[in-house]
């Protein structure tokens, strides 16, 4: 193995702490950030729930999840970031291409 | 459940403020009990069948440990170590390596004229399986070499085994520094939230962006016919594929540490800069970090490592990469990828008299450079074999290098620059993870939000619909 160099006692392989050197924080804190990415996810990539509820297998219940992101979506897409984000996707999907 | 996608985004929305509503009530048990729970849940999305086998391994292994406990010290914990090794290999060996036996048996037996009807079964492979197996035996040993205190109860040991993070993909976790962790509460104070969020935004953006372009517009469709192609289109597919599967397996490795982080655990490190390795020894030192110290600690070491002279410190290095390359998969490919790196360890080994050459002090930066170029390249040739669908596809993939009369029908800007991007961050500061936290802290919390989502709606609107499943979802 790599280690095959250094003594078979060397035991840093494979245990690097990844937190030396860096800040803990409260937990309270990861609470805004999620609320906050998850917000902007489900108002500009409305269409990305409308997709998921599609995919999900049909039941009372999966129905109605699929009629409210299709609400969501329609409202999201009269008010315009589902839109804009839509834009932004085209473009950058000609751009790759 | 695959990680960058909205069931999972749904599924950790309800298990990450259940696990910390119950932590600081301080319902400590319940708070494990629902982190078990969550992650049976997310194992059995897949095959609720299979659930029953996890559940198999961490009875199995949680018994041994009772066992060697009570007879610690005498032959009967010693044959339970040694048994509770060979039923986990067992298990692993039935699911992964039963189909390959029979027919490669089969194959030997029609080359020799002496056909037999072998009983051959459809078997399931469990996901994951290579990795809980291997935490299972970690917990043994451990508990056996005394790394680990004393056998854990039922609930720790189903966390440690069966916690979702790293339960299909790795990173593979020690027992004697998960188990620990287990004993209080995680600190709802002392949480690596910068960490964290980094480590999935950066993970989610590898997967997503670099690995699926790299693997649809270039690296499947060359592996699948390479004889379509000509040397500059097979060339970049190898750099692609070299790029792909790092990209892929270290975003998976960051989501599983980072998902953990916020959850209050900790997991090592899996991945390290591994193409800029100065030497083979250098690369497993830091490529699938987790795995390459298992091998080491579990395998290597016992079999004698290097105490008993040069020939049998060959002879083990060669054995633990053909069985680690084993561990990838029962095909012949991952054999001879492991006895190629088995085989250039135990030549550097030689050549160097047991020094690490990357470990050196004051080498010329000429020396340096050329290291890195010829161990990259080396670790490209192994990975035609690895990725091949087979061995004679290799062939034909390394036979085409030499094609450069036909034109360019792959490559294009777009991919060349991923491949460049994928070569770029193995050489960023050591410290670039220490100073994004630093910034984390400068910036305000819903400032991090804002970022998170935005990069996230990027990524969401670069990589299209879908995400195509990890490759080490395979192992």
């Amino acid at each position: 193995m790599g280690s095959a160099a250094r003594t078979d006692t060397d035991s840093s392989l494979g245990t690097h702490d990844l937190e030396t050197g860096m800040r803990a924080s409260r937990v309270g804190t990861v609470v805004p950030i999620m609320a906050i990415a998850v917000a902007l996810l489900f108002v500009f990539n409305s269409a990305g729930l409308v997709r998921w509820t599609q995919n999900l297998p049909p039941s009372t219940f999966n129905t109605a999840l699929s009629d409210a992101a299709n609400a969501w979506h329609d409202a999201m897409t009269a008010a315009g970031p589902a839109r804009l984000f839509e834009v932004v996707k085209d473009a950058i999907e000609v751009d790759l291409r | 459940m695959i990680f960058p996608t909205l069931n999972f985004l749904l599924f950790y929305l309800v298990v990450w403020p259940t696990a910390w509503g119950l932590a600081l009530l301080r319902q400590h048990l319940l708070h494990k009990l629902a982190i078990i729970a969550a992650s049976y849940f997310f194992y059995a999305f897949w095959n609720w069948r299979l659930a029953f086998l996890l559940f198999g391994s961490v009875l199995l292994n949680y018994s041994a440990g009772r066992l060697i406990d009570r007879w610690r010290g005498t032959s009967a914990g010693r044959w339970t170590v040694r048994l509770a090794v060979a039923a986990n290999l067992l298990l692993l060996g039935f699911f992964k390596y039963y189909g390959w036996f029979i027919e490669s048996l089969d194959d030997l037996l029609r080359s020799l004229s002496m056909e037999r009807e072998l009983p051959y079964l459809e078997i399931v492979l469990p996901i994951g399986i290579s990795f809980f197996t291997f935490q299972g035996i970690s917990y043994i040993v451990d508990l056996h070499r005394r790394d680990l205190d004393r056998s854990r109860p039922l609930v720790d040991v189903m966390f440690f085994i069966s916690f979702f993070p790293h339960l299909v993909a790795g990173p593979i976790v020690r027992a004697a520094s998960f188990l620990p962790q287990l004993e209080t509460p995680p600190n709802p104070n002392r949480v690596f939230v910068g960490l964290g969020v980094m480590l999935v935004i950066w993970g989610v953006l590898k997967k997503a962006i670099v690995a699926n372009y790299l693997a649809v517009q270039l690296v499947d469709p060359v592996f699948l016919a390479p004889s379509n192609y000509g040397a500059i289109d097979l060339l970049f597919a190898v750099y692609g594929y070299a790029i792909q599967i790092y990209c892929d397996f270290s975003a998976y490795s960051d989501i599983a540490i980072g998902v953990a982080a916020l959850l209050g655990y900790r997991f090592q490190r899996n991945f390290n800069q591994p193409y800029r390795a100065e030497s083979l020894q250098d690369f497993w030192r830091r490529w699938h970090m987790s795995l390459s110290s298992w091998l080491r600690d579990y395998l290597y070491i016992p079999l004698g490592g290097n105490r008993y002279g040069e020939f049998r410190t060959y002879r083990n290095l060669l054995l633990t990469m053909v069985l680690g390359g084993i561990w990838h998969g029962a095909a012949w490919k991952f054999v001879l990828w492991g006895a190629l790196h088995g085989g250039v360890l135990a030549l550097e080994r030689f050549v160097y008299k047991g020094h690490d050459p990357a470990a050196r002090i004051g080498r010329p930066v000429w020396i340096r450079a050329v290291s890195i170029v010829v161990i990259f390249h080396f670790v490209c040739l192994c990975w035609i074999f690895f990725r091949a669908e087979d061995l004679s596809r290799a062939w034909e993939l390394l036979g085409g290098l030499a094609n450069w009369s036909q034109p360019v029908e792959l490559l294009s800007l777009f991919l060349l620059a991923l491949v460049t991007f994928g070569m770029a961050i193995q050489f960023t500061p050591q410290d670039t993870p220490q100073r994004l936290d630093r910034l984390y802290h400068r910036l305000p919390t819903w400032g991090v939000g804002v970022l998170c989502g935005i990069v996230l709606l990027l990524v969401e609107a670069i990589s299209g619909d879908g995400a195509a499943p990890f490759i080490y979802f395979q192992f």
